[in-house]
C-alpha cells in the first residue's frame, strides 16, 4: 500500500521510536499522524510537529476509539514500563488486544507491532533468524514481548494484517538506553577494564529501523511476516562503546578529580548497585525527583551519583556483553528491500545530536 | 488602609497553583484567600476543607464580588479574557506568565489597569530571588568592569504534568519553550542589561508545532551581545553567564542561592546568597502595590517588552540546522 496516502495512528508516540516515526512521517510525507499520548509530560518532542495528540492509554478503550479515528495504518509502539509488572502485562497484552480488536473492526490495512529480539531469551544461539524458537527467560521484558506476539498471532489469524518487527540494539538521537545511557556510561567510567569482554553487539540506527517499518507498510508482501531488524553487520560491544568514548573525547580511563571521593567510590562501588536496587522500589519516585533536581542544579554531583549507581561492568551484564549472537537481516532485505546504512554513518549523526544537547562538549 | 487585609481570588487551581501558590498563602498576613474558581470538580473537592472560602466554584462572575484582587493561573490563552473581566470589575491582577499570547491583548490589559488605577503585574517570579537582585547590584558596581556580553542556557527534560495539554497546543499556549521558560529568562536578561535590543537572530526546532528548542543571538544598543539557548529536550549546562571586561558572573536558576564569580586571574569564587521565598515575596509585593506602598516590582510594561520581543522572534523565525532531523530521503 502507499504509505504517503495512508492515515496513521502511533501508539507510544512520546517514546523514542514512536517519536521518530511521527517525525519521519512529517518530514518524508508531510503527514500529520494521530498520536496516542499517555502523559503530556513527555510530549515536547512530538509537539514540535503538526500532529494530533490524543490523551489516553492502552487500557482505556474509549480513548483508543478517539485516537484511531479513520486511521488505516497503526504503528504500535506502546508498552508498559512501570515498576508494576502486573500492570505492564495488562498494558502489553490486554492493551494490544484492545487496539487489535478495534483495528479489526475498523478494517485497518496494516498493523506494525514493535516487538524485540528479547523474545529469543537471555541466552540466544549464535545465529538468530526469524525461525529461531522463542524462549522464556528471567527477563520479564522479553517474556512480555513473547506473550504480545502470541496476541498478534491470534489477531493475524482473525484477519488483521499484522507485521511483527524485532529490532536489535536501537541507537541514535533520543535513544534512552543505547545513546543517552551509553554516553553517560562511558562518561562515568562505566566502560573501562573491558579486557574480558568479547561479545557482539547488533546496533541499528533509529532511521534504519524507521525505514524498515515504513517498508513494511509499503510492501504488501510484509503482511503476516516477522522481521529481525538490525544494522548492516554486528560489531563488538567494545567497538560500540568505544565509538561513544571516541566522540566524548575519552582517551584514557577517566580519573576522578577528587582523590578522596575516588577512594570512597572505589570502596562502595561493589555494593552500591545492590543497595541502590534494594532502596529503589519503596522510594523510587522521591529518588528520581531528587536525581532530576540534582541533574539541573548540581550536575557534577548528579554525575558522581550516576557513576556510583552504574559504574563498571556488572557481573550480570557480562553475560550479555560476552554473547556472540548475530541477527541476520536477510529476510528483511529479500522481502521488503531493507538496506541499512553503516554504523559509523548513524554514529556521526548521533554525535552531532549529543553535542548540540551538551551531553558531550 | 495599611491594616486592611486584602481578599484574594485564585482563578485556576491546577498545576502552577498547587506547586507555587498554595504552599505560601497562609504565610502572608495581609492577604486572605477567599475565593477559588476552578472548573475541575475533583480539584475543587480536594480544596474544600483547606481554606475558609467565601466562594469555591466554577463561575468567575459569582466569585468576583468576594475579592479585592485575583491571581490568574489558567492556561495562557484564557489570560486575556479573564484579566480583562477582573480589571473591568475593579480588581487588581497578578497574572501568570505569559500575561497574554499576543502583544495587542497585553497592551490592552496594561491600558485598562492604568485607566482604572489598578495594579496589573506579571508573575515573573525569578525577579524575587535575592541572588537576582544581587547580580543587578554587581552589574551596576562594575567591580569586574563594564558588562560586555552574555551566554544564557536553560534546558531540562520537560516533565510538567499538564492535565489539559494546552502547553503543546500552539493556539492555546502561544508558543513553545520561548513563550514558556523564555519569558522568565528574557525578563532577567532585559532587567539586568537594562537596554533596548538593537538586533537579533532567532531560530528554533518547530516543524509546524510548538518549538522545544530555541536559540537567540542578541545585540543591545550599547553593544552588549550574547546568546540564549533554551530547550525542553535535554539538561543543558544551566547557567546564565554575564561577561565583563575583567571576569564573569554565572548563576544557575535551579540552584538560585549561589553566584559564581570568575575574575580576570581565572579564579572562581562562589558567593552564597540566601535563597529567599520568591513566590511569597512576589505576593507581598503585589499586596504592597495594591495598598499603595510602592509600584509593583514587575511592571505591566515590562511584561509587554518581553512579549514584544518574543513576537518579533517568532515573526523572524529560522530553523535551527539539525542534521539529525532530516528525513529518510538522506538516510
Amino acid at each position: 500500500m502507499k504509505l504517503s496516502a495512508s492515515r496513521v495512528l502511533i501508539t507510544g508516540a512520546t517514546g523514542f521510536i514512536g517519536g521518530r516515526i511521527a517525525e519521519r512521517l512529517w518530514l518524508d510525507y508531510q503527514m500529520s499522524a494521530r498520536c496516542l499520548v499517555q502523559s503530556f509530560a513527555g510530549a515536547s518532542r512530538l509537539a514540535r510537529l503538526p500532529v494530533s495528540l490524543y490523551p489516553g492509554n492502552m487500557l482505556d478503550k474509549d480513548s483508543l476509539e478517539k485516537a484511531i479515528g479513520d486511521s488505516n495504518v497503526i504503528f504500535h509502539c506502546a508498552y508498559g514500563k512501570s515498576d508494576d509488572s502486573a500492570l505492564n502485562a495488562r498494558i502489553n497484552e490486554e492493551g494490544l488486544q484492545n487496539i487489535g480488536e478495534l483495528a479489526l473492526k475498523r478494517g485497518v490495512e496494516r498493523f506494525i507491532h514493535l516487538s524485540s529480539v528479547a523474545v529469543y531469551g537471555t541466552e540466544p544461539p549464535e545465529v538468530v533468524t526469524e525461525k529461531t524458537p522463542l524462549r522464556l527467560s528471567e527477563d520479564e521484558y522479553g517474556n512480555s514481548k513473547i506473550r504480545t506476539e502470541a496476541v498478534c498471532q491470534d489477531l493475524m489469524k482473525r484477519g488483521l494484517p499484522i507485521v511483527i518487527i524485532r529490532p536489535t540494539i536501537v541507537f541514535g538521537p533520543f535513544s534512552p538506553i543505547w545513546t543517552i545511557g551509553a554516553i553517560k556510561r562511558v562518561l562515568s567510567g562505566g566502560w573501562e577494564n573491558t579486557g574480558d569482554i568479547n561479545g557482539l553487539c547488533n546496533p541499528v540506527f533509529i532511521d534504519d529501523l524507521v525505514n524498515g517499518l515504513f517498508l513494511c507498510v509499503k510492501n504488501d508482501s510484509a503482511i503476516g511476516q516477522i522481521f529481525n531488524i538490525s544494522g548492516p553487520q554486528a560489531i563488538t560491544w567494545n567497538d560500540f562503546f568505544n565509538a561513544y568514548k571516541k566522540i566524548a573525547g575519552i582517551v584514557h580511563e577517566p580519573s576522578h578529580p577528587n582523590r578522596k571521593a575516588q577512594t570512597i567510590l572505589a570502596t562502595v562501588r561493589p555494593f552500591s548497585r545492590r543497595i541502590i536496587k534494594m532502596l529503589r522500589k519503596p522510594i523510587e519516585p522521591q529518588m528520581l525527583d531528587i536525581y532530576e533536581w540534582l541533574k539541573v542544579s548540581r550536575p557534577g554531583l548528579a554525575a558522581e551519583l550516576y557513576a556510583l549507581a552504574s559504574s563498571g561492568i556488572q557481573e550480570d551484564e557480562k553475560r550479555r556483553f560476552n554473547q556472540k549472537t548475530v541477527y541476520p537481516i536477510e529476510k528483511a532485505k529479500k522481502i521488503i528491500g531493507y538496506q541499512p546504512k553503516t554504523f559509523s554513518e548513524g554514529m556521526e549523526i548521533t554525535k552531532q545530536w549529543l553535542k548540540y544537547y551538551e551531553y558531550i562538549r | 488602609m495599611s491594616d486592611k487585609v486584602l481578599t484574594l481570588g485564585l482563578i485556576g487551581a491546577g498545576a502552577i497553583a498547587r506547586h507555587a501558590y498554595f504552599p505560601v498563602f497562609k504565610e502572608i498576613s495581609g492577604l486572605r484567600l477567599t475565593a477559588i474558581v476552578e472548573p475541575n470538580e475533583k480539584i475543587r473537592q480536594s480544596l474544600q476543607d483547606r481554606y475558609s472560602l467565601n466562594y469555591l466554584g466554577d463561575d468567575i462572575k459569582a466569585a468576583i464580588d468576594h475579592v479585592d484582587a485575583v491571581i490568574i493561573c489558567v492556561p495562557n490563552y484564557l489570560h486575556y479574557n479573564i484579566a480583562k473581566f477582573c480589571l473591568e470589575k475593579g480588581k487588581h491582577v497578578l497574572c501568570e506568565k505569559p500575561v497574554c499570547i499576543n502583544l495587542n491583548d497585553a497592551e490592552n490589559l496594561v491600558e485598562t489597569a492604568k485607566r482604572n488605577s489598578l495594579v496589573f503585574t506579571a508573575a515573573h517570579v525569578r525577579r524575587f530571588y535575592p541572588a537576582v537582585a544581587k547580580i543587578k547590584e554587581m552589574i551596576a558596581e562594575r567591580s569586574l568592569g563594564a558588562l560586555t556580553g552574555f551566554d544564557f542556557r536553560e534546558g531540562t527534560v520537560f516533565s510538567w504534568q499538564t492535565v489539559s495539554g494546552f502547553t503543546f497546543d500552539k493556539e492555546k499556549a502561544g508558543g513553545g519553550v520561548l513563550m514558556d521558560i523564555g519569558v522568565h529568562l528574557l525578563d532577567l536578561l532585559f532587567w539586568w542589561i537594562d537596554d533596548k535590543v538593537a538586533s537579533f537572530q532567532y531560530a528554533d526546532d518547530s516543524l509546524g508545532g510548538v518549538e522545544a528548542t530555541a536559540e537567540i543571538q542578541i545585540t543591545f544598543r550599547r553593544g552588549i551581545a550574547g546568546h540564549v539557548k533554551l530547550t525542553r529536550l535535554a539538561v543543558l549546562n544551566n547557567f546564565y553567564t554575564l561577561y565583563f571586561e575583567r571576569g564573569t558572573i554565572s548563576w544557575n536558576p535551579f540552584a538560585p542561592s549561589r553566584i559564581y564569580i570568575r575574575s580576570g586571574d581565572d579564579k572562581t569564587a562562589s558567593l552564597k546568597i540566601r535563597k529567599g521565598q520568591p513566590v511569597r515575596d512576589m505576593l507581598m509585593d503585589f499586596s504592597g502595590a495594591i495598598l499603595g506602598k510602592r509600584p509593583a516590582f514587575v511592571k505591566g510594561e515590562e511584561a509587554i517588552q518581553g512579549l514584544q520581543f518574543i513576537e518579533a522572534c517568532y515573526a523572524s523565525r529560522k530553523a535551527i540546522p539539525m542534521p539529525w532531523i532530516i528525513g529518510g530521503t538522506s538516510f
